[in-house]
């Protein structure tokens, strides 16, 4: 019993003696004060209105308008200034104010005691720094670097200033980074061996457009103001192709939809690609004058490449093929969007590869309205002023070290010389959103100090020592940009950050005080400043001559919105293609350095193992962007629970009726959900969306193995995955 | 006794009480030592307000089986329960129970903010942390209480806020706390609410 | 003339996102259950080929309101423009009106204690703003119409899992969609 072991003592009566207990003083007397004289000037009943940018890996990247009412966030919608958000946010982004006031969010800096105990004591952000900085520099003094300490960092937040994370990192010394991206890595090698960088011209232009074919693309779901454009194009007159595996919900909308199997896109493209050079369709004046190595390409067409072959492959009849050919050839300009999730596969890189062969020889690239788009970066060209520190002096190693980000845990695991000991994960869940999360989980295993910084608890929380609590947009400043408009949005800071929480910025600070303090030198990151100032940085003369604009504050009273110099909207306006000849490049002698065919040929996918027949694919869900948004409480009373899509003839094969329980499972894992019976698939094809499920325990990467995509060295430093080439069995749970 | 020392004997255990769960709450408790405990619950058992009812004997009584492993989980306990990083399983803002979901900043806590001005009080840190937190709404009372002219503010504060919240909290706090020192707390808050509330009653305000 | 007004929703533009939905949930800062607007998922072959269609529907402002006959205490009523409005603060929470609506549009906020529905944002309309799904629609499917003034001549006023509308008689219309070209292997 504890009475026991303590020594009784006179008694003292009331509040007197637990105040001296406490050593605090009475309540209300000296002890640290809630409550405050109400300052003068207070008033209530004030509404403001500030401009913030949804930074979300998202297409669509909007300009938002935030109401805040006695400091108070009441309501949030899309700019009207910018005429591609156009006064009007996704489904997700209405959700914002939830984020915002989520009671799920995380309020304090943390640390478990006992890794995935639940067990949690609340720490300061001092005392968050003090335990940080001590193990990066025991770790520093221990394997004479800061190489075994790696940063697990993407697209939770695309805030310029959110690279402060990478910065900080960078300021400490040489680290291990988990490099490369699970996004568009193949399509953007492929387009950058055909073009020298992936471009892709103003969604806007889709107005202009006479003939749009969605290759393996869902706005609907995706880019829901690209959508708008596209139907109003639609009611003006312009045919809608859509083609993908699945009916998704663009492909609803379509005037023609085509089912292609999976993976054969590129066998496609090269069938029309052999109908428009057998029938004369192409523009060889284009061909001549602005490409390299159409002979070869022509050559090989003629040889490998036949319509029947092109119809088997793909599943698309012959007669079809034809027409489309004939159809997209002939329309001026005609548009094709190539969707991230068709180049999820094996032959990933090489199908775009030939789609983009189409629209060269039909001379679709470098005209206003048609183009071969896919992803840009033109307005990507910030100071990135928070990542220009280097290393401090003496510091170990001569560079970064690389793992892939898609075979995370398996690299971590393997790194050695010196092994990998600490990892700063943040805008992430890499416990949710990785292929092999077993894996990725043996990886922590091996750390001494786990440190993640996010918004919510999710898995990968749950798996830390230390948890740093972040700002949502709207309590931090910052500057955005689209890797598809051609709008910069500026982010200001609508309200207080509630709680504790910090901006990444912030804490790159913080940590860089700290580690200052204990070791005068030991990061060259600033160890103080003012947000404001540092957004300002960002912004040189050339994006500033580019936007128009005179600096980050004249934007943020003007507007909050820019749209850049219609120069650089078209695509290839200028038909100086970035590749090593300077034209747009058939024969690519890059692509052949880096292991590929020079050609765009058509590469075989990847078969199916007998015992596992099925393909499942894991596309993006309507209500969430990767482990964001779908947990809010406004989304869980649509939706609360992921599912399976299985069509009817598969379902009957083995007894599944809608809503039963399925088990999905191969080599790599297996989980249980709900069936739903749907013609939205095709028969040899189930389909589960990606996401995080609050309070489900399972994710859609169970059974995804870490195989690579063909491409993505060139642009991405590592390939991607090849998500949809993931094959199962399913059963009657 | 006469009258007059009645009542004041009885602002003074309601001071108590109050002033032990702003502390409670504001987490000074988590780091008292061992040996201090038992102090702690000396204290608390000659509190008549705790003695009066079942709640606050159950607690006591509780507290009285202690034992130094009990005091380990206590603070993990604590942090699940009102401040995170997980969910909070018994959500310390008022108006986390006005709405399903348990969240934060709605139209309460700006009532709750009017009240404080009223009074010509605001939280210190105000738009950082939630007006409604427990902490602050008990820092007010014992504010109120302080002073007999301010009688009518204290219960038109406790009827329309406080009072009408800790009930579901305490019920949060049973369900979900793994902690006798969190369930004895959970307790004693329950059995002194219901005393208010009976002195709020008889006193016909 | 007085007018008759009506939401009108077209199918064809609608990709079933639902950000309608949110959107006036945002607005009036509803509860999560409370959906004055909902988005329901329509039969696969409504239209012949397999398709993915949604509807996005609110109170129906009809012209013989269930809702108001039911009301015991006089809570609704319906103005000259056709919107029928429902008074929270007159309403007592027995829930009769939700009965008795054929598309069970009001809804009881446990909450609050009373039923909540779709006022049209009529105080939006009256200072010549739109109502917020009607503003927010990504697609702009969703429009006000007086339909004293617009026959609308590719509408209809009824689709599947919409209740018989001979007997409220509700003003809300819907554009089908046209069926696309489909090649599909399954
Ligand atoms: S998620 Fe995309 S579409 Fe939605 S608000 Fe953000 S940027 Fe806009
Ligand atoms: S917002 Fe528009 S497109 Fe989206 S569900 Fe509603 S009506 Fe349909
Ligand atoms: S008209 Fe107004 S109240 Fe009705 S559903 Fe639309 S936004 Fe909501």
């Amino acid at each position: 019993m504890l009475n026991e072991t303590i020594s009784r003592r006179t008694f003292i009566k009331g509040s007197v003696s637990l105040s001296a207990l406490l050593g605090l003083g009475a309540a209300g007397t000296q002890a640290p004060k809630g409550l405050i004289p109400k300052a003068a000037a207070k008033t209530n009943g004030k509404v403001e209105q500030f401009y913030n940018a949804c930074p979300r890996n998202c297409y669509d990247t909007c300009s938002i308008l935030t109401t805040v009412e006695d400091g108070r966030i009441t309501f949030i919608t899309g700019n009207e200034k910018n005429t591609y958000t156009k006064g009007r946010l996704c489904v997700k982004g209405n959700t914002y104010p939830r984020v915002v006031y989520s009671p799920d969010r995380i309020k304090y800096p943390m640390r478990q005691k006992g890794r995935g105990s639940g067990n949690w004591e609340r720490i300061s952000w001092d005392e968050a720094y003090t335990i940080i900085a001590k193990k990066i520099l025991e770790i520093k003094k221990e394997y004479g670097s800061t190489l075994p300490i790696c940063l697990n960092k993407y697209s939770g937040n695309f805030n310029i200033l959110n690279y402060a994370t990478e910065g900080m990192l960078s300021s400490i010394g040489y680290t291990t980074r988990a490099q490369g991206t699970p996004c568009d890595p193949a399509g953007s090698d492929a387009q950058g061996f055909d073009m020298g960088v992936a471009y892709n011209n103003d969604p806007e232009q889709f107005l202009d457009a006479d003939y749009i074919i969605l290759w393996g693309a869902n706005p609907s779901w995706t880019s829901a103001h690209s959508m708008y454009f596209i139907e109003e194009a639609k009611e003006n007159g312009t045919k809608l192709v859509v083609i993908d595996p699945l009916i998704t919900q663009t492909a609803s909308k379509a005037d023609e939809y085509i089912q292609v199997k999976a993976s054969t896109d590129g066998a496609l493209a090269l069938g029309m690609i052999r109908y428009i050079l057998d029938n004369q369709l192409y523009d060889k004046e284009w061909v001549n004058q602005n490409s390299i190595g159409f002979n070869e390409f022509f050559a090989y067409v003629k040889k490998n490449i036949t319509l029947d072959w092109a119809a088997e492959k793909t599943g698309v009849p012959k007669p079809v093929i034809e027409r489309i050919a004939r159809e997209y050839a002939t329309a001026k300009p005609a548009n094709i969007w190539i969707g991230f999730g068709m180049q999820r596969h094996v032959n990933g890189g090489a199908m775009v590869r030939a789609i983009d062969a189409l629209a060269a020889i039909t001379g679709n690239i470098g005209k206003k309205g048609g183009g071969v788009n896919y992803i840009g970066g033109e307005t990507w060209g910030f100071n990135y002023h928070t990542m220009s520190f280097g290393a401090p002096e003496g510091s170990g190693g001569e560079e970064d070290r690389f793992v892939n980000m898609n075979n995370f845990g398996a690299q971590v695991l393997a790194a050695n010389e010196p092994p990998i000991k600490m990892m700063w994960i943040a805008c992430r869940n890499p416990l949710a959103q990785d292929p092999e999360p077993t894996v990725v989980k043996k990886a922590f295993d091996q750390m001494d100090l786990v440190v993640t910084a996010d918004l919510y608890m999710n898995q990968t929380v749950e798996y830390s020592d230390i948890v740093l609590p972040v700002t949502t947009p709207f309590e931090s400043v910052g500057i955005n940009v689209s890797y598809w408009h051609y709008w910069m949005n500026v982010n200001e800071q609508a309200i207080k950050p509630l709680y504790e929480t910090k901006s990444d910025l912030e804490i790159a600070m913080g940590l860089s005080k700290k580690l200052n303090q204990i070791e005068p030198g030991s990061c060259t990151f600033p160890v103080s400043g003012d947000p404001l100032e540092w957004v300002e940085k960002e912004l040189n003369n050339d994006i500033k001559a580019l936007f128009g604009v005179k600096s980050w504050d004249d934007l943020r009273k003007n507007g909050g919105t820019a749209k850049a110099n219609e120069s650089i909207t078209v695509a290839w306006n200028d038909l100086k293609f970035r590749t090593p000849s300077g034209k747009y490049e058939f024969y690519s002698k890059k692509a052949a350095q880096y292991g590929h065919h020079p050609l765009p040929v058509f590469t075989e996918e990847y078969k199916a193992p007998k015992e596992y027949p099925i393909r499942c694919m894991s596309p993006h869900w309507k209500f969430g962007i990767h482990s964001q948004f779908q947990h809010q409480d406004w989304l869980m009373a649509i939706q609360d629970h992921p599912f399976i899509e299985i069509h009817p003839d598969l379902a009957k094969t083995r007894s599944i009726k809608d809503g039963d329980i399925v088990k999905i499972i191969n080599e790599t894992g297996y989980m249980t959900l709900p069936a739903k019976i749907t013609k939205m698939v095709p028969a040899d094809t189930v389909v589960m969306y990606e996401g995080w499920w609050k309070g489900v325990n399972y994710t859609e990467n169970f059974t995804v193995k870490a195989l690579a995509e063909d491409m993505g060295e060139y642009k991405k430093g590592q390939r991607g995955i090849a998500f949809h080439d993931n094959f199962v069995n399913i059963e009657k749970a | 006794m006469n009258h007059s020392e009645i009542k004041h004997s009885c602002l003074e255990e309601r001071m108590f009480m109050y002033q032990l769960f702003l502390h409670y709450y504001r987490g000074d408790l988590l780091k008292l030592p061992a040996a201090e405990w038992g102090k702690l619950l000396e204290i608390l058992e000659c509190q008549p307000a705790l003695q009066s009812n079942d709640w606050g004997r159950k607690a006591v009584l509780q507290l009285q089986n202690m034992t130094t492993q009990t005091l380990e989980p206590f603070e993990y306990d604590f942090n699940r329960l009102f401040v995170g990083p997980n969910k909070l399983l018994a959500s310390p803002f008022e108006s986390s129970y006005q709405n399903f979901e348990g969240t934060v900043m709605q139209a309460e806590t700006l009532k709750v903010r009017n009240f404080y001005y009223y009074e010509g009080l605001q939280v210190a840190n105000e738009g950082g942390l939630p007006d409604d937190h427990i902490q602050f709404e008990l820092e007010f009372i014992l504010h109120l209480l302080s002073s007999e002219k301010k009688k009518e503010a204290l219960h038109l504060f406790l009827e329309k806020h406080l009072l009408k919240w800790v009930d579901q909290h305490c019920a949060r706090i049973e369900e979900h706390s793994q902690s006798l020192i969190t369930l004895a707390f959970g307790y004693m808050l329950k059995g002194f609410i219901l005393l208010e509330k009976s002195l709020i009653e008889g006193e016909g305000l | 003339m007085a007018k008759k007004l009506g939401f009108l929703v077209n199918i064809e533009r609608c990709i079933g996102c639902h950000a309608c939905e949110i959107s006036c949930k945002s607005f009036y800062q509803l509860e999560p259950n409370m959906r004055r607007r909902r988005v329901t998922e329509l039969p696969e072959e409504l239209v012949g080929t397999p398709v993915r269609a949604f509807v996005s529907t609110a109170c129906n402002h009809c012209d013989e309101p269930a809702c108001k006959k039911a009301c015991p205490v006089g809570a609704y009523t319906k103005r000259e423009d056709g919107i029928v409005v429902h008074d929270q603060n007159m309403c007592i929470g027995c829930q009769m009106c939700g009965k008795a609506c054929p598309y069970g549009v009001p809804q009881f906020n446990p909450v609050k204690k009373k039923m909540d529905k779709c006022s049209m944002c009529y105080d939006r309309l009256d200072v010549g703003q739109l109502p917020i799904c009607v503003e927010k629609c990504p697609l702009e499917a969703i429009q006000i119409v007086d339909y004293n003034e617009v026959e609308p001549s590719n509408s209809v006023s009824v689709v599947p899992t919409f209740a018989d509308p001979s007997i409220t008689h509700p003003t809300t219309h819907f554009i089908l969609p046209k069926p696309g070209k489909q090649t599909r292997r399954f």
